[in-house]
């Protein structure tokens, strides 16, 4: 019932989007999510806040799937479908996909004796895929079908779960990179240069019944973006941290319902971001092997 | 070691502390320098000046004007002969804006228009001489919106 999830970040979906991993013992999973999510700052690279005035939101419709390739192996896809609104002086409105990721996963670490300390260990490979354009590819110029973080990227990533009779704890750490990507339009010739990028998450839950309330800190970081061309710029690091609680229903026919708030106003010292408030409503349904 | 993990996670795990800024400590950076020439084009031998007609809100779009002269007679106006454009530009994110409108006034005086930042930061305007799609020569005018 352990569920890991990351936000992107409001300007550009500079987020990195852990993709759906079997973390339980079952052969398939399959889950639809909606996420409302508003940006509520802007903060600058000299982590000084400005509150955002003018209503700027997305509505994120995710579907996710994870499929046991071979005993240990696994598969998995995220699709997102965004629709974002701008209201203020240039108000607009755009829908689309949002970046596309892939994964392929391997128990590296199983739990298979129950051991009361080792945790079981997921290692996975994703491949990102630029669905999302970036802001640089933008039609108009203001942004708002940027839907993505716009670059083909790699990223190796571990998930690590434990349970203790009522109490369960998750770990995923990822690093990525991401490739640059040669852009040509009115507002920028040349090659988007976006470096690596990482992100840790350290989670926790109580179960009750058929319920769990958890708790899930996700710190990320993101390298500069430079540009070689015009105009030709240096960019500065991104930073910001998720603090999520969610609130779980498993179900007897093997699916979980959950809601969750994310907020990344609470926690961390965001460098160079917008941030965002977002509520998700998630199922999920499972396959036993 | 104990306390050296101690400290990590108190590091970690810590609130993030709001430093907010008003709009009223914004709008006075990045304003137009009184210097005699702000911008020399070396190119075309010509100073810029720039001054704000509305400055860009969440409820309107910004416009400003466009001056070139010769250093030497501040008040007589010169169009230079590569072509003038405007990119605004924001360096942190590696982002640009929606583009500006350019209408000349008269000789050596443009109107720029529709002037609009995606985003609250710190962007750059650049004003830039272009022969077709070539910069020839750009200044920067950094701003805090």
């Amino acid at each position: 019932m352990t569920s890991l999830e990351s936000d992107a970040a409001s300007c550009c979906g500079a987020g990195f989007t852990i993709p759906s991993i079997i973390t339980s013992d079952d052969k398939a999973q399959l889950a639809g999510l909606y996420t409302y999510s508003k940006i509520h700052a802007d903060v600058l690279a000299d982590g000084k806040w400005r509150e955002r005035k003018e209503d700027d939101h997305t509505q994120i419709f995710k579907l996710e799937g994870a499929h046991i390739l071979e005993d240990r192996w696994q598969a998995g896809l995220s699709i997102p479908f965004q629709e974002r609104t701008r209201s203020g002086v240039v108000s607009n409105q755009s829908k689309g996909f949002g970046d596309v990721t892939a994964q392929i996963g391997y128990e590296y670490l199983p739990d298979w004796n129950y051991n009361p300390y080792r945790p079981k260990g997921i290692g996975y490979l994703s491949l990102i895929a630029p669905t999302g354009r970036s802001i640089n590819e933008s039609t108009d110029g203001t942004g708002i079908d940027s839907r993505g973080r716009g670059f083909w990227g790699i990223g190796l990533g571990t998930v690590l779960t434990k349970n203790w009779r009522r109490w369960d704890a998750n770990s995923n750490f990822e690093v990525h990179q991401s490739f640059n990507k040669k852009v040509k339009n009115k507002r920028v010739h040349g090659i988007l240069k976006p470096g690596r990028g990482g992100s840790f998450a350290l989670g926790s839950g109580f179960n009750w019944k058929s319920f769990r309330l958890g708790g899930l800190i996700n710190w990320v970081y993101e390298d500069p973006i430079d540009v070689d061309g015009t105009p030709a710029s240096s960019g500065q690091l991104q930073r910001y941290t998720n603090g999520t609680v969610i609130l779980s229903y498993l179900m007897e026919n093997n699916s979980t319902a959950s809601v969750s708030y994310t907020d990344q106003t609470v926690f961390g010292s965001p460098s160079n971001t917008s941030l965002n408030k977002s509520i998700t409503v998630f199922f999920q349904q499972r396959w036993q092997r | 070691m104990r306390y050296f993990l101690f400290l990590i996670i108190l590091f970690l795990f810590s609130c993030a502390k709001p430093n907010y800024i008003g709009p009223t400590e914004l709008t006075r950076t990045g304003n137009p320098t009184m210097a005699a020439c702000p911008f020399y084009f070396q190119e075309e031998r010509l100073c810029l000046s720039y001054s704000w007609n509305q400055f860009p809100s969440e409820e309107s779009l910004g416009s400003f004007t466009m001056k070139f002269y010769a250093e030497e007679n501040p008040n007589t106006y010169i169009s230079p002969k590569l072509s003038p454009s405007v990119k605004l530009w924001m360096p942190s994110m590696g982002h640009g804006s929606s583009p500006v409108i350019i209408k000349i006034v008269s000789e050596g005086i443009y109107e720029v228009t529709d002037v609009y930042f995606t985003m609250l930061g710190e962007w750059e305007i650049r004003f830039q001489l272009k022969n077709n799609d070539e910069v020839i020569e750009e200044k920067i005018q950094k701003i805090t919106i």
